[in-house]
């Protein structure tokens, strides 16, 4: 689904990332894990289209195609999508408004006819079941005065309406509590199929105790530096990450 | 100066196509000859005085207009009616290019005692409340619009709510701006006087039918008694290619509490001077404007708030959204007086550019002459947020809808202010149709 090949980039004349490769298949959940600035966040938002990063080489390819010139709206109606770790607020527009929005593009896109407002609305209510939502949410101003575990469940509810083939979720754990947490790993769980995957961004184990990896990749300065089965989750939580780092400088491999 | 040079100034040209009859009240009519005699020789003011700095009148100054009631039968659309917001169903006055429509206006159900009517025709009967507060408040000091309204006026607004009165519908009045083959000018003057526990909604709006050039040169004044309140909506949606000169002035007494949302989108160029003098202590007054330019349209504000008593707040959110090469002024001024003790006076002018090739000036001004007040003033000038564009395009939405949405986003706070809801919803159309003309604007370019 996903091929990531040697890439390169950097935001304002920094490097970022310094040759990333990564191979994401239909049905893989893969854990982005590593410490602060290490680049796993840039990574989702390259990967997700974000216009601030400049990839200076290597390449995506998504689906067989190469992302490089296409827009991020266009990266979301191919099956992109990315659940932000800050999420924006949006004052004037309701998240009914901006969910149906965003679905009836997908739709289009599928060739089918938009949703109106009322189909949209029994659409979204097993949705909200997911993440256990009540629907007063629709009503309100995408993420306007939401708490930080509203906002994040709201993402997932939009991963959920939007169905997307390839999940970015750019550190959804954090900040939460373990009510919260248990409530969005649950839906993810459901999100989860056999015809679409998750990359999952996260600087800690704890969400990896709900939601099992099939891949674990540790990103330090800007490279993957170890790639392993769920287990390497649980050793980074033992030895922490200046383990993998230790160890790199040990295989003589600059960092 | 030669008699030659004299004929060709702006202001007497415009003088001399207007019939010389003033007012058959012998105050008014001695107003309107003090008015004409202000302005005659008179140049229009230049970029090099201080207040016209960014908005030239040179092409204005060129044109020449007829006065609109000489147009002998307007190009009325047939729906003139659909302007009429349900709100205002029972209580509206209609101008047709600045002449009072009588079979378009309607004033029935109003309280005992109120008064919603034609000036013209109240000055005419001698109404003393109209006759005593009309120039009371606008004052023309060295700017020549308010003396030319004053000089050539007929029709108009005059709206009296009196003692204890409360009136819960907006009262609208609603000035249509027909599409004719000849240049127009118009002077619509507007007279409101709001006695002692009056509660009233005013709507002004002035609509262009067409694309043509016409000079609409409004004045309103504003008288309001203590504990009077008042909400004050302009919309201002004149023709692209018209002129819009307007003069507001208000005077809020003790206890009394003002509101005024001005709602700039149309004209070439719009120039809106408003005034309001809080003169007595425990006054409130809001002076909120929304401002939208594209194409080569400009648009400046000169405001004045004016504190000078003690205990007064007043409010200013002032946000213009650029587009195209459309330029944007704010000019506010905010005075608090050596008797203002313990004013709260909050003052901010937001500009939002969509393009690269707008402009934009900010300049809020505050002079403190007391020194137990509480004053904040600010201006931002930014783009759209690129981190709220990414995140709308990363759940699919274009580049069209994610400027629409941001757009509306940050015109909100203005638009829902304004307590009437058919407004409000005219006026998310109004951000709607802004943002697509804006785009189709820059693929023509």
């Amino acid at each position: 689904m996903l091929t990531i090949k040697n890439l390169h980039a950097e935001v304002e004349g920094n490097e970022i990332l310094k040759g990333i490769d990564l191979e994401i298949k239909a049905g893989e959940v893969h854990a982005i894990m590593g410490p602060n600035g290490s680049g796993k966040s840039t990574l989702a938002k390259i990967v997700a289209g974000h216009p601030s990063y400049e990839v200076t080489k290597g390449e995506i390819i998504y689906e067989g195609e190469d992302l490089a010139e296409m827009e991020p709206d266009e990266r979301a109606r191919r099956g992109i999508f990315m659940a932000f770790q800050y999420p924006v607020e949006i004052p004037g527009v309701s998240n009914s408004m901006l969910m149906r929005e965003a679905y009836n593009e997908i739709r289009k896109e599928k060739g089918l006819d938009p949703l109106d407002p009322l189909e949209f609305e029994d659409y979204i209510v097993d949705k909200l079941n997911l993440v256990e939502m009540d629907a007063k949410f629709l009503d309100r101003n995408v993420n306007a005065g939401f708490s930080g575990g509203e906002k994040k469940r709201n993402e997932i509810l939009q991963m959920a309406v939007l169905n997307p083939k390839l999940a970015l979720l750019d550190e959804t754990d954090s900040g939460l509590d373990i009510d919260a947490l248990r409530i969005v790993s649950g839906g993810i769980n459901k999100l989860a199929g056999k015809d679409n995957a998750i990359m999952l961004v996260t600087h800690y184990q704890r969400i990896l105790n709900y939601i099992t990896p099939d891949f674990v990749h540790v990103l330090v300065n800007g490279r993957i530096q170890k790639s392993g089965g769920k287990e390497l989750a649980l050793e980074l939580e033992e030895h922490g990450y200046e383990w993998v780092t230790a160890n790199t400088e040990v295989n003589g491999e600059a960092k | 100066m030669t008699d030659n040079a004299k004929e060709t100034l702006f202001l007497d040209r415009l003088l001399d196509r207007f019939d010389a009859a003033k007012s058959a009240h012998e105050k008014v009519a001695g107003l309107q000859s003090e008015a004409a005699r202000e302005i005659t020789g008179k140049e229009l003011p230049t970029t090099r005085h201080e207040e016209w700095k960014y908005c030239s009148l040179k092409s204005l100054n060129k044109e020449s207009f007829v006065p609109a009631a000489s147009i002998p039968s307007p190009n009325l659309p047939k729906d003139a009616i659909g302007y009429i917001y349900p709100e205002a169903e029972h209580h509206h006055l209609t101008f047709i290019n600045g002449v009072f429509s009588e079979a378009l206006s309607k004033t029935d159900r109003l309280p005992d005692g109120v008064i919603v009517a034609n000036l013209a025709d109240v000055l005419r009967d001698g109404n003393e409340i109209a006759i005593e507060n009309l120039g009371e408040l606008a004052k023309w000091e060295d700017d020549p619009f308010v003396p030319l309204n004053t000089a050539v006026f007929r029709d108009g607004a005059f709206i009296y709510v009196p003692k204890g009165v409360k009136i819960a519908d907006p009262i609208q009045l609603l000035f249509i701006n027909t599409e004719e083959a000849e240049q127009y000018v118009m002077a619509p003057r507007c007279l409101v006087v709001g006695d002692q526990f009056s509660e009233m909604t005013v709507v002004e709006d002035h609509i262009g039918m067409g694309s043509n050039v016409y000079f609409n040169c409004p004045v309103s004044e504003i008288k309001l008694a203590e504990n009077s309140h008042m909400t004050h909506v302009k919309l201002q949606r004149d023709s692209r290619q018209a002129y819009h000169i307007s003069r507001l002035a208000a005077d809020i007494s003790r206890d009394s509490d003002y509101k005024s949302y001005a709602v700039q989108l149309g004209s070439q160029l719009s120039r809106s001077d408003v005034k309001a003098v809080l003169t007595d202590e425990n006054t409130h007054a809001t002076l909120d404007g929304l401002v939208m330019v594209n194409g080569e349209q400009l648009s400046d504000t000169h405001s004045v708030m004016d504190h000078t008593m003690p205990n007064c707040t007043s409010h200013q959110l002032h946000k213009c959204i650029i587009d195209g090469n459309g330029t944007s002024v704010f000019n506010g001024k905010i005075f608090v007086r050596q008797d203002a003790q313990k004013t709260d006076a909050f003052q901010e002018n937001r500009n939002l550019q969509l393009s690269n090739s707008g402009t934009a000036y900010a300049k809020p001004q505050l002079e403190i002459f007391a020194d137990d007040v509480s004053c904040s003033h600010g201006a931002t000038i930014g783009q759209l947020n690129p981190e709220e564009v990414f995140y709308l395009k990363t759940r699919g939405l274009q580049d069209a809808q994610t400027r629409e949405i941001l757009t509306y986003g940050f015109a909100l706070d203005v638009i829902e202010s304004i307590p009437v809801a058919s407004i409000q919803k005219r006026l998310s159309k109004e951000v709607e149709k802004f943002t697509r003309e804006s785009k189709s604007i820059k693929e023509l370019a």
